[in-house]
């Protein structure tokens, strides 16, 4: 084998670019900087509706979780289906330790991202070691999602089981409360924003490639030296991390916390429903998939007020289109060019 | 004769009740091309998969560099440098080709230098270059074969253990990937090959052994091999 190449300097360049936005090109860099700033200025810079804001606060929450299940989901190819269990728990730590001790939400939110890190790592070791993987996985974090949900159905005199906790408001950032919308709409685009930099980050990593080789091929992975449990086990921790800060957030943002509001197996579906739609093995797809799935859920639910569930008929059935014709998401349909690939780092 | 790299002693495995592998020992030499050739069925891929930790045996043991490895996970053992190939062709569909290389660059304790420049090369090699940018998945079978070639090599392994490395590639190919084999052997390689193409195996190996039955029936020279009459008939219809 010849010690050169046949690969041009340019060629090898590209070849082996690692996949991000620097593979761009200057329309799409000042497009994607554009609709970043209009998501900045966008509850300040009109006088937009209170409605508007709230949508604009769900929005960001969705593509925050979505953008983390890709993670698990998408990058190492691991269906979990309990992703609402870490949303729960990261709402419960924190509200529990600020109704019972007294302690900030802010701390708290960092005591649930621990936390959940924890369960993710208690659950997640045994599922990965004993080799539960496609359908068996799935259920095995359904079992988790309902574990969790009916002991904190079960504890209610620590919980407030089906009641709910309405949580004390005193106004002051320090409590995570603030006398106006916009600043909770700031707080969340600070976690999305984070979220979807480490996403992507971690797709240009080592870690990252490796979880995408597991996910295509674990005996081939394995017999290139890579960790399948470690992959595995990274992506399952790191997605219940962020879940985690987003449950937080979510409970502080609603002010009432009662299991089927943070932690249903409905919102587990609907996080997995805007990452597929938008293109789960994308760093993108999260936040694609909650811009289209958020406002129309919010549109229909709000044009059938008496006629409840059709709302939810009509939703199913523009999902079921979009996964026949487009079963990638959006986003996939831009994979089959080298260079789109490389930008949204499928 | 060298040092033995792999030592296989008494190593069984069933299935269900069916003994597949009833006791193998087998010694394979460091830096020397080894085949390893029977009838389907004979246990040849099973005692691949107990070598590089796919399978565990039901008893016996396998030494590497003069350590019992059984039991060791797949990937430990990728990364002192056992690596192999499998009969159903395995590489990463999703990712480019090139990328299917670069995944495995700072996986091995053997290699050194630029894990970059040395995929480039390999795609080079496997004449793969104009498709570096290409899906995995929209390779033809042939094609296929020769990214999981380039793959293990990207390592620089230790012991290289290829199944059936020679199905379904075109013959021009094949010539050329046998000369690559042997120019690894004698960069210090050691290989190990089960193959049904018993005219190329005797060509490349230094020692054959013919699984049969799940027993080592026969274990010698490529001459001694392919004058056995049961081989004979066994492999070239008695001719």
């Amino acid at each position: 084998m010849s010690n050169q190449s046949s690969f041009t300097d340019l060629e090898k360049k590209n070849l082996l670019k690692q996949p991000g936005i620097s593979s761009a090109g200057w329309v799409v860099k000042i497009a994607l900087a554009v609709i970043l700033l209009a998501i900045i200025a966008f509850p300040v810079a009109m006088e937009v509706r209170f409605y508007f804001v709230q949508v604009g606060i769900l929005m960001m929450f969705y593509a925050t979780l979505a953008t983390a299940w890709g993670i698990i989901g998408g990058y190492a190819g691991q269906h979990s289906i309990g992703q609402a269990a870490f949303v729960g728990i990261g709402a419960y730590t924190s509200t529990l330790l600020y109704m019972k001790m007294d302690i900030s939400p802010w701390i708290g939110l960092f005591a649930g991202m621990a936390l959940s890190a924890v369960i993710a790592f208690i659950v997640g070791y045994p599922l990965f070691r004993f080799g539960l993987k496609g359908d068996y996985f799935a259920l095995g974090t359904v079992a988790l999602g309902l574990i969790i949900y009916e002991l904190t159905m079960s504890f209610s005199t620590i919980t407030g089981g089906s009641q709910g906790i309405p949580l004390k408001y005193e106004e002051n950032p320090l409590n995570f409360q603030f006398p106006n919308r916009t600043v909770y709409y700031y707080i969340i685009l600070i976690i999305w924003l984070i979220t979807v930099v480490l996403s992507y980050k971690l797709r240009r990593s080592r870690l990252g490639f490796e979880m995408l080789a597991v996910r295509d091929d674990e005996v081939a992975a394995s017999r290139g030296g890579i960790s399948i449990l470690k992959a595995k086990m990274s992506a399952f921790v790191i997605a219940a991390i962020i879940s985690s800060a987003a449950g937080t957030f979510f409970a502080q943002f609603i002010l009432f916390l009662d299991p089927s509001t943070v932690m249903s197996l409905g919102i587990s579906v609907q996080i997995i429903l805007i990452s597929v739609l938008g293109g789960m093995n994308s760093y993108l797809g999260g936040t694609i998939g909650a811009i289209i799935l958020i406002p129309v859920s919010q549109l229909l639910s709000s044009t059938f007020t008496e006629r409840p569930g059709t709302d939810l008929a009509l939703y199913g059935v523009i999902l079921m289109a979009l996964m026949i014709f487009m079963p990638n998401g959006i986003l996939g349909l831009l994979r089959k060019s080298p260079k789109w690939r490389k930008v949204i780092g499928w | 004769m060298t040092q033995p790299i792999i030592e296989i002693k008494g190593i069984k495995k069933s299935f269900g009740g069916i003994e597949v592998l009833k006791g193998i020992d087998l010694s394979l030499e460091q830096g020397k091309i080894s085949g390893i050739i029977g009838p389907n069925g004979a246990g040849k891929s099973t005692l691949f998969d107990i070598i590089s930790g796919y399978q565990k045996a039901d008893e016996g043991q396998v030494f590497f560099e003069g350590t019992n490895i059984i039991g060791k996970l797949p990937h430990i053992l990728a990364r002192k440098g056992v690596i192999r190939t499998f009969q159903l062709t395995r590489i990463f569909r999703n990712l480019t080709v090139a990328e299917n290389l670069l995944v495995f660059a700072g996986k091995s304790k053997n290699r050194t230098g630029n894990t970059k420049e040395r995929a480039l090369e390999l795609l080079d090699f496997v004449h793969l270059s104009g498709l570096a940018n290409a899906e995995a998945s929209t390779l033809s079978y042939g094609q296929s074969k020769l990214l999981e070639f380039a793959q293990v090599l990207m390592h620089s392994p230790k012991v290289l253990m290829l199944d059936e490395p020679f199905a379904g590639i075109n013959p021009g190919l094949i010539e050329q990937m046998a000369q690559h084999l042997k120019d690894l052997k004698s960069q210090g390689l050691s290989i190990i090959l089960i193959e049904h193409n018993l005219p190329m195996v005797a060509k490349l190996c230094d020692n054959i052994a013919v699984l049969s039955n799940g027993v080592v029936e026969l274990q010698g020279t490529p001459d001694v091999i392919v004058n056995n009459d049961r081989v004979k008939e066994a492999f070239l219809g008695g001719h």
